[in-house]
């Protein structure tokens, strides 16, 4: 079970039950606190897929507009976490490619010729920080499969769907990616 | 275990790069009244709009007099065993064109039943079936989709968001709908997994043993 099918099952507390239903009868007060609690979490789903906050911030727009205006489409309360992160993820792809200002597909392996030394793994500084910055260095590509992998949980499965890629593209972006990351977080010390 | 990917696991919510603002709120909370204003705006169409919906009224009156002839016969049956032959079935697709089960030229056909509201049915569709479905459709796979939807709109809608490209068909009578009772469904999803004969290889296969399964079957193809 990945951890996003994990999301999924985890139970949503009782506060946020009533919130939800008071949203489905359009109580706009519940509407600011659902979406207070969400906003944080959500808008950086966003920027990790678009990677440009301005863009993340019109991403969180459409996706609550969306979301308070569906919410009759959601019969298990329990799946509102995920439905909400899954509105989040569609809203920011399509944003994206709306905006064709990149490909996914695009980026292919020529500008990242193949790495022959392997990396000592005790030589790699694991901290919040470095990870960050290093992986705003990394192309697009890669940084997006990365973190939908690694910080949203997605499994290859899932993020070849989200992506329309291949799940063995998603594989190979991934494996390439961490090691390009690994190998900043080396040279960064 | 790679020690990148555990120090991911162990701080994945420190990755926030960008920080909500109040602002984005009172831009969201001012759309949302938008949202309103269109609504009172239409009230004020409210004796065009009663005059079109009795007319509407009238037409899906119509409509459902058409529809509730049914195109097939299905046939009641309790408990589908492995092996045997899968029930025909024919409903319409959001075309309103009558496809029958049997009309599929495929090798291997997946019947999955499903509604527009069943979370599990459209994760399974978005994350599992769309990519073994493009892998694998030129190849002689074909998925049946039977939903249990009652409207047309939520129905076609979900269809339209996840662009399910596979045969979507349904009556349109819910989970109410006789066909379910005649497939021994209890709960959404479930699923069917046809040979080429129509009979039936699997009852509620998962993804991983269906990509087995479409990989062991087409992978020399």
């Amino acid at each position: 079970m990945t951890i996003h099918q994990q999301q999924l099952k985890k139970t949503i507390s009782e506060t946020e039950i009533e919130l939800i239903k008071a949203c489905k009868a359009g109580d706009r007060q519940a509407q600011s606190r659902l979406y207070h609690r969400y906003a944080q979490s959500m808008l950086n789903v966003a920027y990790r897929i678009v990677w440009n906050k301005e863009d993340a911030r019109d991403v969180l727009q459409e996706a609550f507009i969306k979301i308070f205006r569906g919410m009759d489409a959601l019969k298990e309360v329990n799946t509102f976490p995920a439905w909400v992160k899954r509105i989040v993820v569609n809203t920011a792809i399509n944003h994206h490619n709306k905006n064709g200002k990149w490909s996914f597909l695009e980026l292919t392996d020529q500008d990242t010729p193949e790495l022959t030394e392997t990396i000592d793994e005790n030589s790699i500084q694991l901290n919040v920080k470095n990870i960050k910055q290093g992986l705003l260095k990394l192309p697009k590509g890669y940084r997006t499969v990365l973190s939908l992998y690694l910080i949203e949980g997605y499994d290859h499965k899932e993020i070849a769907s989200i992506l329309n890629i291949t799940v063995s593209t998603s594989i190979t972006q991934y494996n390439r990616g961490k090691k390009r990351l690994k190998e900043l977080l080396t040279a960064e010390q | 275990m790679d020690k990148l990917e555990d120090f991911f696991n162990e701080n994945k919510d420190q990755f926030d790069y960008i920080d909500a603002s109040e602002n984005d709120w009172e831009r969201l909370n001012a759309k949302l009244d938008n949202k309103g204003k269109a609504v009172a705006k239409r009230r004020s169409l409210a004796p065009i709009l009663a005059v079109a919906a009795s007319v509407a009224l009238i037409l899906s009156f119509a409509l459902y007099q058409f529809r509730s002839q049914p195109p097939t016969a299905i046939k009641s049956l309790t408990g589908l065993d492995l092996g045997m032959q899968f029930p025909e079935v024919a409903l319409q697709n959001p075309d309103g064109e009558t496809v029958a089960l049997s009309e599929l030229n495929a090798h291997l056909v997946l019947v999955d039943f499903w509604a527009s509201y069943c979370m599990v049915c459209n994760e399974e569709n978005c994350y599992y079936f769309k990519p073994l479905y493009n892998e694998f459709k030129d190849k002689g796979f074909e998925i049946y989709a039977v939903s249990a939807d009652s409207s047309a709109h939520s129905w076609m809608n979900a269809i339209q968001r996840d662009q399910l490209d596979w045969v979507q068909v349904s009556d349109l009578k819910g989970f109410e709908s006789p066909i379910f009772d005649a497939f021994d469904v209890n709960s959404l999803p479930t699923n069917y997994l046809l040979d080429q004969e129509g009979r039936i290889i699997a009852k509620n296969i998962n993804v991983d043993e269906l990509e087995n399964t479409l990989y062991g079957m087409f992978a020399y193809k």
